[in-house]
């Protein structure tokens, strides 16, 4: 009777007793955006959009933000002065780019992003004194998306056009605002772009004096032509890096002194777009020494999965030629007619990269025995740098400034370079990016001649 | 073991069938309140006449047998510590046999049925026993005595021995979390006493086990249920350290030792200088606009000495008494560990490929981990009888680890630089890393019985646990075979890592708990049974504060390509983060505020013991961090509340034979580090970690049925099963971040799992053997998406999201235990031997379909022995890892031909990860009673 009693009551009690977990009330704290601010001043703070007026200059001294959604312009002449020593990342400042910036600078009025003192650090450099060029002044412009809003729950950042412009000596180390990009304390490029669906346009601009890498893609449509990459990576540092989901052309340009490669591709990242993209027609000079690293290229490397076109370029005096990894696309490469250029038995052996899997195709053309199949440049004597005494890697201050800035040399072909009328034309470069008017690319097709400067005076026009 | 079985019988009978003449006086020896056997109690048979005495020793299964013995009158007297001793005369007779039950009465005078439950030696192996039958929830317990003769030193290896716990161990091979029937560390909480203590781990709520030397504990109680008046935060269970308690006579115990790693045997152990590294990161000691130079950060940590084979030290005091009026008792541990062991190691990086999803390597690396390790536990009990009905009890504790890591690494690229075997670029790490945890506790708990009806208790506790970090050290250098144009290989100079050469991080976190409980009992007769109805409650603050700084150098700007020639001295370097990490997330301020209340009944109406209630718990969550403002969750607070309902059932099916029935409702709160929106943090993590804001807590039914056989003395058979319904449990997913092209590891909740299984343990004791066997079955599953990658119909490599059904991390489906004791009282040896099992489990999920990393099964063997030298003087040895287990993992899918040909790498089988050898470590030492 007892027990038939406490099962009553037990029976009771099981029925009362229901668990409930309660859901969670939070208050978590969303990223803070702030209204943009029309450009009043020649002093930049804060969150700003709008144009900087042909002629004017302007500066910032600390980060600048452009929303998603809005424009940042620079008219043509216009500069654009960071101010900053490199040492923190509050004097190191940057622009960070959620939305689209522009700066159509022209021929005859380029544009500057630069430092205050860049005639001076410029100067010592072609003095062969680059205590200042490696500096990383400020932090370069950061492209990625800005925070999901509830009007805008998918932000996809926006375009960058660049043209006829002077990008120069950023990389200090990374503060806290871009968690997504850096982590504090890391080196930053002088642009970063990662926008998947947006354009990168980079065109007849001067790049120069990054710390670390001075462009890199994680993803966006692109077109790279006719620029000038000079002396960038300390030592250690790509001209122009990208990962997974990049597409597009790099053509035409003059890659000079670049600590590793001059362009590498991979499809790290597994964004589900797969890097495709075709090099043709760069002319690429004395990279790779200052690398430290072994197992790291030269000039063009495509790795983990990455695909393209590579034609027509002429590699010069780099530590390390054409570089394909094993786990490249390798059945999606289509490569041919370089011309690999040695002036030392060590740079020769190594056209194709030992470590690679690149072999030579029926059009290439090489220095056989060292300094053998010379480009014939109006102006640049090919062995007046010391490679068989400085093979790599060695430090920036032991390489002559005619190794690593243009100066006054001339990579125009004189007649009878072997490089004339050697280049394939009869391939389309990849037509990822909208090609009309001001805001979009100028494609140069691919040139009969090898290399950035075509003897009918198309190509490069630096 | 069926074969086994005939054989152990066998062996036992040869033992006692060798009576001559004379008589026989045998016997058992019991608790009179509990019945069970006191293995070890003294019987002194003495002739009335002669006054000859002949002694022995209680055996396993508390029976004791005298052969030869003369005829005549004889007395005979039990003597056994904390019991009063037993009596009694007889006359034996030749080829006759005496058989006595002699039953002791335990000294104590139990004050209070609730809160004292066995006042006696808790520390034998027999009230471990009780207090798994008599617990109201599923227990499993090991006593000290179980400790000390097994093969253990650290707390964390002994839970491997308790049915359906398994272990996960750190670099070093020792246990260091346990899992409970395949839930993992977060599932469970650890309790010293009863009450839960801070982890000084930054990624864990709870306490690192082998923080615990083994020595400081009285009993190990893992409970697998919960009951209302517990804490409702362990899914999994809980783990309860009860420590010594002050005994009624005064007792010494010390032991002294000195262990062996195998790995070290004629091998130079690595220490690494200190001198003149900071205790704080100079930001921390400076402020954050300090800017630091190379003066911040000595070289100290890259000068090496070397030590030939070190011998560990091991040792420990326990002095505990009472006053003369009984009233003040007081106990004082000390326990001192200093031990080095070796681990090398052989890893792999992975990758998968971009078309096919299968496996890839990248790397081959090389490492080894020199760990010296120093424990200190002291702990204090001191209680104060104030009369009778009152009783206040004061518990101060104080452990200590201090960790010393010395890691060289050498890693060869299979990608960069490969051209074939034995060539690809090196790179070289050196790391120093010294690690101090330090955990205080202080319980003052009184217990009061009002009236017969009504008693109270309560408890005042104050803890702290902190980790210090300061300057984990690293220097990173680059080297490599490279083969040349000319096909010869040539070794490059040893360089450093241009934007690392090194890296220098100081982290330290910090948790305070303040806590009051508050028990009140009521003990009324309803329908002519007794019932004791219970509330209470609980109030917890807790605050913890974690600093991180992290500081990038770089070789000097003006020689970049400096070699490194063995000696740091002749290099030069700049600070390149100058200001180390401020606004890292990991810089906050965590606050957890826990206020919970319960009603709980408890009855036994005939053969029906019942207890069950409801808990309320609720959890109010804020953090600041030092994020900037456009990182989200850089401040957050998260409050809900849970009522948790749980009913025990125990039913006596015959005497020593029950039945029990279980179910509770359990939560598990995320870790603070999981929710600070980090993206920095663990070293030695594969990829980066990333926090999460928005994770929720995980909550579980959980349901038990079990059927308990004891057929006497210590014998048991438990035979169960379980089921839990998990609900938002939290698993690591690799994630890709926008902006980056490396992915993360970040928590996730992942819908809804189920967890369920079986287990089965046993064990029977005769005279001078025995065995535990126990063997648990877990099947738990879960579901989430995996990226696939996949070539297109356009031929553009491109990856989806497919689902994939697997077990939860850290969950074998098969673990099993085997020990076997010997214990021969007269020569008094102790023996054991003890074997686990722990079958394959998950240990990284990959973000990738059929790529993710399994912990290979194996076993372990262990054993130990003690001796007695003289009276109260015991030698001992311990052995662990005799069969050099090794810690295996690899990916379950064939490597793939086209893979890059390497060592350990075999086409068509498993993808190797990695391998760590141990080997074994050799105990040996001196323990003193009185």
């Amino acid at each position: 009777m007892k027990i038939f009693r406490t099962f009553i009551i037990l029976a009771a009690c099981a029925s009362a007793l229901s668990a409930c977990h309660k859901a969670e009330l939070t208050e978590i704290s969303k990223q803070v955006v702030q209204a943009g601010n029309i450009i009043s001043s020649d002093t930049l703070k804060g969150t700003v959009k709008g144009t900087l007026l042909s002629g004017k200059t302007y500066y910032f001294k600390e980060d600048v933000t452009v929303n998603d959604g809005d424009t940042l312009l620079m008219q043509p002449g216009s500069k654009l002065i960071a101010i900053g020593d490199g040492k923190t990342w509050q004097t190191s400042p940057e622009i960070v780019m959620h939305g689209t910036f522009i700066s159509l600078g022209t021929k005859e009025n380029p544009n500057y992003i630069t430092i205050k003192n860049s005639d001076a650090v410029h100067a010592e450099a072609t003095q062969g004194t680059y205590t200042n060029v490696f500096t990383g002044y400020w932090g370069g412009i950061v492209c990625y998306p800005g925070p999901a809003t509830a009007s805008n729950p998918n932000p996809a950042g926006g375009d960058v056009i660049i043209k006829w412009t002077h990008l120069e000596f950023a990389g200090g180390p990374a503060g806290p605002n871009d968690a997504a990009v850096y982590a504090q304390g890391d080196p930053r490029y002088l642009v970063i772009f990662n926008n998947i669906k947006k354009n990168f346009i980079l065109e007849d601009s001067w790049i120069f004096g990054s710390k670390d890498d001075a462009v890199r893609v994680t993803g966006g449509k692109i077109n790279v032509m006719r620029n000038t990459f000079e002396f960038c990576g300390q030592a250690g540092g790509e001209f122009f890096n990208m990962k997974s989901g990049t597409v597009g052309n790099i053509g035409y340009n003059l890659l000079i002194g670049a600590a590793t490669n001059a362009l590498k591709a991979s499809d790290a990242g597994s964004s589900g777009t797969q890097t495709n993209v075709a090099m043709y027609n760069n002319t690429i000079i004395n990279c790779g020494f200052r690398q430290t690293k072994t197992g790291r290229g030269g000039s063009i490397n495509y790795e983990k999965a990455a695909r393209g076109q590579i034609y027509n370029n002429l590699i010069l005096n780099c530590r390390f030629g054409l570089r394909l990894t094993s786990d490249a696309d390798l059945t999606n490469i289509a490569y041919n007619n370089q011309l690999y250029y040695g002036s030392t038995s060590g740079i020769v052996s190594q056209f194709t990269a030992a470590d690679g899997v690149a072999t030579f195709k029926a059009n290439d053309i090489k220095s056989s025995t060292p300094g053998d199949n010379d480009p014939k440049f109006y102006g640049y004597n090919m062995t007046q740098y010391d490679y068989a005494a400085n093979p790599g890697p060695i430090t920036a201050a032991k390489q002559t400034p005619a190794a690593v800035m243009v100066g006054t040399s001339n990579f125009r072909l004189q007649t009878g370079s072997p490089a004339i009328g050697k280049g394939r034309n009869d391939f389309s470069p990849v037509n990822s990016v909208t090609s009309t008017g001001n805001y979009g690319a100028t494609i140069t097709q691919p040139g009969k001649d090898l290399g950035a400067y075509q003897t009918d005076g198309t190509g490069n026009q630096h | 073991m069926k074969k086994l079985f005939p054989f152990l019988i066998l062996v036992f009978l040869f033992n006692v069938t060798q009576a001559l003449a004379g008589g026989t006086v045998k016997g058992l020896v019991t608790d009179k309140k509990t019945g069970e056997p006191l293995t070890g109690a003294t019987v002194t048979l003495e002739n009335e006449n002669t006054h000859r005495k002949i002694s022995l020793s209680v055996g396993l299964d508390g029976s004791f047998i005298f052969k030869n013995v003369a005829a005549g009158k004889y007395e005979i007297e039990v003597r056994y510590i904390s019991y009063h001793k037993a009596e009694e005369h007889f006359t034996v007779n030749d080829y006759a046999t005496v058989n006595l039950k002699l039953s002791l009465n335990a000294k104590a005078n139990d004050l209070n049925e609730v809160s004292v439950k066995s006042r006696s030696s808790r520390e034998s192996e027999q009230s471990a026993k009780t207090a798994e039958q008599r617990a109201p929830q599923l227990i499993n317990a090991v006593s000290a005595r179980t400790i000390e003769v097994s093969p253990d030193i650290t707390i964390a290896n002994v839970t491997q021995r308790v049915s359906g716990v398994s272990v996960e161990r750190s670099n070093n091979g020792e246990a260091q979390y346990a899992i409970i029937r395949g839930m993992p560390q977060r599932y469970q909480y650890t309790l010293v006493n009863g009450v839960k203590i801070p982890s000084p781990d930054n990624k864990n709520r709870y306490v690192p086990l082998d923080i615990f030397p083994a020595d400081i504990v009285d009993r190990l109680e893992v409970s697998k249920s919960l009951i209302p008046s517990m804490e409702g935060d362990a899914i999994g269970g809980g783990i309860n350290l009860v420590l010594k308690d002050a005994p009624e006579d005064f007792t010494v115990r010390a032991n002294i030792g000195t262990g062996y790693a195998a790995n070290l045997f004629n091998e130079d152990f690595s220490k690494f200088s200190r001198s003149g590294v900071a205790n704080v990161s100079p930001r921390v000691a400076n402020g954050n606009n300090y800017t630091a130079t190379m003066a911040n950060f000595p070289n100290s940590p890259f000068h090496y000495s070397k030590v030939n084979a070190p011998l560990a030290t091991i040792g420990g005091v326990t002095v505990g008494g009472r006053t003369a009026d009984k009233k003040l008792g007081a106990l004082v541990g000390f326990s001192y560990q200093n031990t080095y062991r070796r681990t090398n190691s052989t890893f792999f990086s992975t990758s998968v490929s971009q078309v096919t999803s299968e496996p890839q390597v990248t790397d081959i690396q090389s490492r080894v981990y020199d760990i010296q390790q120093q424990r200190i536990g002291l702990i204090s009990k001191f209680d104060y009888r104030i009369n009778p009905a009152h009783k206040l009890t004061l518990d101060a504790d104080f452990i200590n680890l201090n960790q010393n890591t010395f890691r060289f690494r050498s890693d060869t690229s299979l990608d960069l630089g490969r051209t074939g075997i034995g060539t690809g670029r090196v790179t070289q790490q050196y790391r120093s890393d010294r690690m101090i945890q330090k955990v205080y506790n202080f319980n003052l708990h009184g217990d009061h019985r009002v009236s017969d009806l009504f008693a109270m208790n309560w408890s005042a506790v104050y803890s702290k646990a902190t980790a210090n970090e300061p300057d984990r050290a690293e220097l990173n250098l680059t080297t490599g075979r490279n083969r040349q144009g000319d096909g010869s290989v040539v070794q490059a100079p040893t360089l450093f890592d241009v934007n690392n050469a090194q890296n220098r991080t100081f982290a330290k976190n910090t948790d305070e708990d303040k806590s009051g409980f508050l028990n009140l009992i009521f003990s009324p007769k309803l329908f002519d049974t007794p019932v004791e109805l219970s509330a209470g409650g609980m109030y917890r603050d807790k605050d913890r504060h974690s600093d991180y700084d992290q500081y990038a150098i770089r070789p000097a700007a003006n020689n970049t390509s400096q070699p490194f020639t063995g000696n740091i001295d002749n290099n030069t370097f700049e600070v390149f983060s100058v200001q180390g990490t401020p606004s890292d997330p990991l810089n906050y301020d965590f606050s957890e505020k826990i206020a919970s209340g319960y009603g709980q009944f408890k009855f036994t109406a005939g053969r029906l013991f019942a207890i069950g209630g409801v808990r309320y718990e609720h959890t109010d969550q804020s953090w600041v961090s030092s994020a900037p403002v456009n990182v989200e969750g850089k401040t957050g607070s998260i409050k809900y509340y849970d009522i948790l309902p749980s009913v025990s059932l125990k039913y006596t099916l015959a005497t020593n034979q029950y039945l029990r029935a279980s179910y509770y409702s359990a939560i598990s709160r995320p870790n603070f580090y999981e929710l600070i929106p980090h993206t920095t943090g663990d070293p030695d993590a594969d990829y980066a970690e990333r926090g999460n804001p928005f994770l929720k807590r995980t909550s579980a039914e959980n349901f038990d049925l079990r059927y308990e056989f004891f057929p006497k003395g210590l014998d048991q058979l438990l035979v169960g099963v379980f089921y839990k319904s998990i609900k938002n449990p939290v698993e690591y997913a690799l994630i890709k971040l926008t902006g980056q092209s490396d992915l993360a590891f970040q928590p996730f909740n992942f819908g809804n799992a189920n967890n369920y299984g079986f287990e089965f343990d046993v064990t029977k004791y005769f005279k001078n053997f025995g065995f535990r066997a126990n063997y648990t079955y877990t099947d738990s599953k879960i579901t989430t998406s995996k990226v696939q990658n996949y070539r297109d119909a356009n031929g553009l490599l491109t990856n989806r999201s497919v689902d994939q059904t697997r077990p939860l991390q850290g969950q074998s489906k098969h673990i099993g235990n085997l020990s076997f004791l010997y214990k021969a009282p007269k020569p008094g040896v102790d023996a054991q031997v003890s074997l686990v099992y722990t079958g394959p489990r998950i240990n990284t999920v990959s973000p990738f379909l059929d790529n993710d990393v399994w912990q290979k099964g194996f076993v372990t063997l262990d054993v130990s022995a003690e001796k007695r030298i003289v009276k109260g003087l015991y030698g001992y040895v311990k052995a662990t890892n005799l069969l050099n287990t090794p810690f295996e993992l690899e990916i379950r899918r064939p490597y793939p031909s086209t893979g890059v040909v390497v060592e350990k790498q075999v086409v068509g089988e498993n993808t190797f990860v990695r391998r760590d050898s141990y080997r074994q470590y050799l105990i040996a030492g001196l323990r003193y009673k009185l």
